[in-house]
């Protein structure tokens, strides 16, 4: 009941950020130089149909009753027509959302695959040569980009091993699967490096806290204390980052969906942008920040689950 | 006393080896015994090595740490040449230890009755069984509503609370002799006193030994049989408590005594001990206490003193023992 | 008499200052994250204002020979599409990504710093806003902000600068706070409150230098960021415009020919990683240093 007490909570607390990310949003579509309407429908749109939308906007009214205008086509979900593919934005967004997610999800797979047996490791072995050396690792892994790591992948996979393809989506899950892999171990590393340290740190910490040492004085096996006391302790700010940096890898999507030719809405924002598509523009730039609201909540309430110290 | 002890120690030395230059030498040749149904104290000020012999009794040093020599014989058994899983299975069921600060030495995120449960071993059904078993280890040591508080996190505790569900989790697997570092240092006043006759009546009921480390003259006085005074990770004076409040033998063991409200020095003005405790990262080579001594001479900044047994159970570790009986000032008071 | 004396006492604090400095710089020598930091960043720094030193090649002009030949003593990283030799072009693009890196650090921290500072040592309203400000940027991820600024001000290399100079500031803000909030409570800004000091004075000389090594380490990692998210930028065609030779762009030239010409992928990759990882070990060791300082 309580935890219900608290998404509620959370939920009206997250309504004037969001009216905050809608005025911007809609700031920065007023900011754009031109005639709203005509970049709403792009150059060559006749004049009378230009004439019609300025009237819906309300171009001739004030700025405020423009954001009303505004809010309610957002809610309705009433977004206009890409100028590019000529389909509703709804749709076309809907086409591509999936792939994003998909890659975000895989990234985030690999993510923990790879950061949470290293940084046990490194954590429990501190300032050993195993702690040194994934230190290195990771220090590199951030300072990379991750763009280039892609290309690599891409290189030595697809053009030289020919085991995976170099970009493109396919058309079976199978081949789904196969295009994500690579994008997927690409936009991985950064937030992989820095989930590790993190853990690797929290350990550390942890490690020379009193309840661990008491565990051990009850004479706890060495498997029980790392499990219940150390590690269900460490993964807890864990999970703050890690979906921290699951908003990271929706923003991160614009650069490696261009790189492997995904079209899933990062692209799809960047040719967008180039082809001065604004409707969608707008619509995939308050998606993924709406979509970083939304994480951002579901983090916090699995937090107040797995922290009892959270008051509810 | 002619049982053997439960628990001897011989020549333990522990130090922090944080780099070449710099190594905390925080337990330096400490001996003791403590015999079955005793309780031993260790006092001293803060920062001179006493938890860290508490630690090491349960081998719980970690790097840059480190138990250089001794011997820690339990039953006998010396249990620095156990291995690891035998030491793990010696935790707890023969010796356990509780912290100074209670609030830290729980998990914060596993309910009280699971940081009970874990460590019940020899329970075969630990569902139903432990759970009772840890209630009634709750009841014990006095929290009320046992069976509705162990379903709570220690964040729902109070310091008081938290203290006793951290004896009970202690107690759990039944050990024979408890260490108890600073178990009131971080409670209130009247929850201190409740603490100690708390851990007074376990001993007697369970039939353990106690070492109970302080910095409280009080609550050695009140709880002890016999005591170590500790200064600078070594063992300056030893002997029953009885003989120690009324015939000391060392001056740091004065200088303690002069510092607190006592039935002897009723009326005078307490002394506290002036200056401060040596780093023990650098000490001189003689007698730790000299910078602080009022009857220091030169000798005492060349050599260390051995401790030696000057009555039967009685040690002192002082250049000047024999004129120690002489020494003017508390001494006087205390023979009254 | 008295100004005389004056001088004298401040000479004596510059002279102190100066051995401290000179300490500090000794202890930090000895770190060797931050040394080899340091000596990777002396290079890159080398390199970016004297590229001429390196190569004699020009980074630009189409004629330079035949396209896409492999590395060889001739061209050491071999020639891109256009038969320009790849190695000129890496090199003389060090100057525009350091510059990146740099120039987009520098002026976040210094505004966000002062902000925080502010918004610390005053609190109530000043504070209220910044950190309202920040929960509505934080909704946006990065680059998706810095993308949404570009394309309000349109493509290029100043446009960019400035989007990330706008969203930059939030982070160094929210970290000298934190920090600032933690040194007001300290006892010696009480003591200096109780002497009579006025604000700017205790605000300069006794928060700030306590408060801002937090904001230090990060300007490091966030060096790294910009030079990477920039690049991104380049790469996506939202920055630096070609032919001008950037680190980014030229990976998106590479990527274009990424089944003929490994080489102008490599190549450019390496020293942005390694210009990273020099930004990165320098602020490991600088944090390091800070943590041995404080103890
Ligand atoms: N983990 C550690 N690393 C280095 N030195 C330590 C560590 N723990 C304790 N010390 C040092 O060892 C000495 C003894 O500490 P401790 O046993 O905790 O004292 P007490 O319990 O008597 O107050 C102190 O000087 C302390 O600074
Ligand atoms: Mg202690």
């Amino acid at each position: 009941m309580s935890h219900i007490n608290y998404i509620v909570k959370r939920l009206l607390q997250i309504l004037p950020v969001l009216l905050c990310v809608t005025i911007l949003i809609f700031a920065m579509m007023r900011l754009i130089p031109g005639d709203p309407a005509r970049i709403q429908l792009g150059e060559n749109a006749r004049e009378a149909a230009v004439q019609a939308l300025r009237l819906k906007m309300g171009l001739d009214k004030p700025l405020v009753t423009q954001y009303f205008i505004f809010m309610k086509q957002l809610i309705t979900l009433d977004l206009g027509t890409s100028l590019l593919y000529k389909i509703p934005v709804v749709k076309l967004i809907s086409q591509r959302i999936g792939l994003t997610f998909s890659l975000a999800g895989v990234s985030m797979f690999f993510i923990i695959l790879i950061s949470f047996p290293l940084g046990y490791i490194a954590g429990m072995n501190k300032d050993k040569a195993a702690d040194q050396t994934i230190r290195v690792i990771s220090l590199a892994a951030i300072s990379m980009p991750s763009f280039w790591l892609g290309i690599l992948l891409m290189l030595f996979f697809g053009v030289h091993l020919r085991l995976l393809p170099v970009g493109g989506w396919g058309s079976t899950p199978l081949e789904h699967l196969k295009g994500l892999l690579l994008p997927g171990i690409a936009s991985a590393m950064v937030t992989a490096a820095l989930v590790m340290r993190n853990l690797r740190n929290s350990i550390v910490d942890i490690n020379s806290l009193d309840y661990v040492d008491f565990a051990r004085s009850k004479g706890l096996m060495d498997k029980t204390v790392k499990k219940n006391y150390i590690m269900r302790n460490a993964l807890l700010s864990a999970v703050t980052l890690l979906s921290m940096r699951f908003a990271w890898l929706l923003g991160g999507s614009v650069v490696i969906e261009t790189v492997f030719a995904l079209p899933g809405i990062g692209k799809l924002l960047v040719d967008s942008i180039f082809a001065r598509d604004y409707p969608v523009v707008q619509s995939v730039v308050f998606l993924l920040s709406f979509s970083v609201l939304v994480i951002n909540l579901i983090t916090d309430v699995l937090y107040a689950f797995l922290d009892p110290r959270i008051r509810l | 006393m002619s049982n053997p002890p439960l628990l001897e120690v011989k020549n333990l030395y522990m130090h922090y080896h944080i780099s070449d230059q710099e190594i905390v030498k925080a337990v330096s040749d400490v001996s003791f015994s403590v015999y079955e149904g005793e309780t031993f104290g260790f006092v001293g000020e803060s920062g001179c090595g006493k938890s860290a012999t508490c630690r090491s009794l349960l081998r719980l040093i970690k790097p840059p740490g480190e138990i250089l020599s001794g011997e820690i014989l339990y039953k006998g058994q010396d249990i620095l040449k156990l291995s690891p899983r035998a030491m793990q299975q010696f935790r707890g069921r023969q010796m356990s230890m509780i912290f100074q600060e209670p609030m830290t030495a729980l998990n914060p995120v596993m309910k009280i009755r699971d940081q009970i449960t874990d460590a019940l071993y020899f329970l075969k059904n630990r569902k139903t069984e432990a759970n009772e078993y840890a209630v009634d280890l709750l009841r014990r040591v006095g929290i009320p509503l046992p069976e509705e508080r162990i379903k709570e996190y220690p964040h729902q505790f109070s310091g008081g609370m938290q203290q006793r569900a951290m004896i009970a989790s202690a107690l759990g697997p039944k050990p024979g002799l408890l260490l108890a570092d600073e178990p009131t240092t971080a409670l209130d006043v009247t929850i201190q006193d409740q603490i100690i006759k708390l851990i007074n009546n376990l001993r007697d009921e369970l039939k353990m030994s106690v070492i109970l480390v302080t910095h409280d003259l009080g609550v050695v006085a009140q709880m002890c049989d016999r005591l170590a005074v500790m200064y600078a990770g070594r063992i300056m004076e030893m002997t029953d408590t009885v003989t120690l409040f009324s015939k000391p033998r060392h001056p740091y063991t004065y200088a303690l005594l002069g510092s607190i409200p006592t039935r002897a020095n009723r009326g005078k003005k307490l002394e506290p001990i002036t200056g401060a405790p040596p780093n023990l990262a650098n000490l001189d080579p003689g007698c730790p206490f000299k910078p602080r001594c009022r009857y220091a001479e030169s000798v005492c900044g060349e050599e260390l003193p051995e401790i030696r047994e000057l009555k039967p159970g009685h040690w002192s570790r002082c250049h000047f023992l024999d004129k120690a009986e002489s020494f003017q000032g508390v001494i006087e008071d205390y023979q009254q | 008499m008295t100004s005389n004396l004056n001088k004298q006492g401040q000479h004596l604090v510059i002279q102190q200052h100066l051995i401290r400095m000179k300490d500090s710089l000794r202890i930090a020598l000895r770190n060797p994250s931050f040394l080899s930091g340091g000596i990777i960043l002396i290079v890159i720094c080398i390199i970016a204002f004297f590229p001429q030193w390196f190569t004699d090649y020009d980074p630009v002009a189409i004629s330079a020979g035949d396209p896409l030949v492999p590395p060889s003593t001739n061209h050491l990283f071999g020639t891109d599409n256009f038969g320009r030799d790849v190695f000129a072009r890496v090199i003389y693009a060090t100057k525009i990504d350091l510059q990146l890196a740099v120039v987009s650090t520098i002026v976040p921290f210094v505004v966000g710093s002062l902000l925080g500072l502010l918004a610390g040592y005053y609190g109530k309203i000043i504070d209220m806003v910044i950190m309202r400000f920040l929960d509505v940027l934080m909704a946006f991820p990065f680059t998706v902000l810095v993308i949404s600024i570009i394309t309000i001000l349109g493509n290029g290399l100043q446009n960019i600068f400035i989007a990330i100079w706008l969203v930059g500031w939030i982070a160094f803000a929210r970290l000298v706070r934190a920090e600032v909030l933690r040194v007001k409570e300290s006892e010696f800004i009480q003591a200096a409150r109780v002497a009579g000091f006025g604000d700017r004075r205790i605000i300069f000389r006794h928060v700030l230098p306590n408060a801002i090594s937090p904001a230090v380490v990060y300007a490091t990692s966030y060096a790294v960021l910009c030079m990477l998210t920039a690049a991104g930028m380049s790469f996506l065609g939202l920055g630096v415009q070609p032919p001008t030779p950037e680190w980014g762009s030229l990976l998106s030239e590479g990527r274009s020919f990424i089944g003929v010409a490994w080489w102008m992928t490599l190549f450019p990759g390496i020293f942005m990683a390694v210009t990273g990882i020099g930004f990165s070990l320098l602020g490991d060791g600088l944090t390091d240093f800070l943590r041995a300082k404080g103890r």
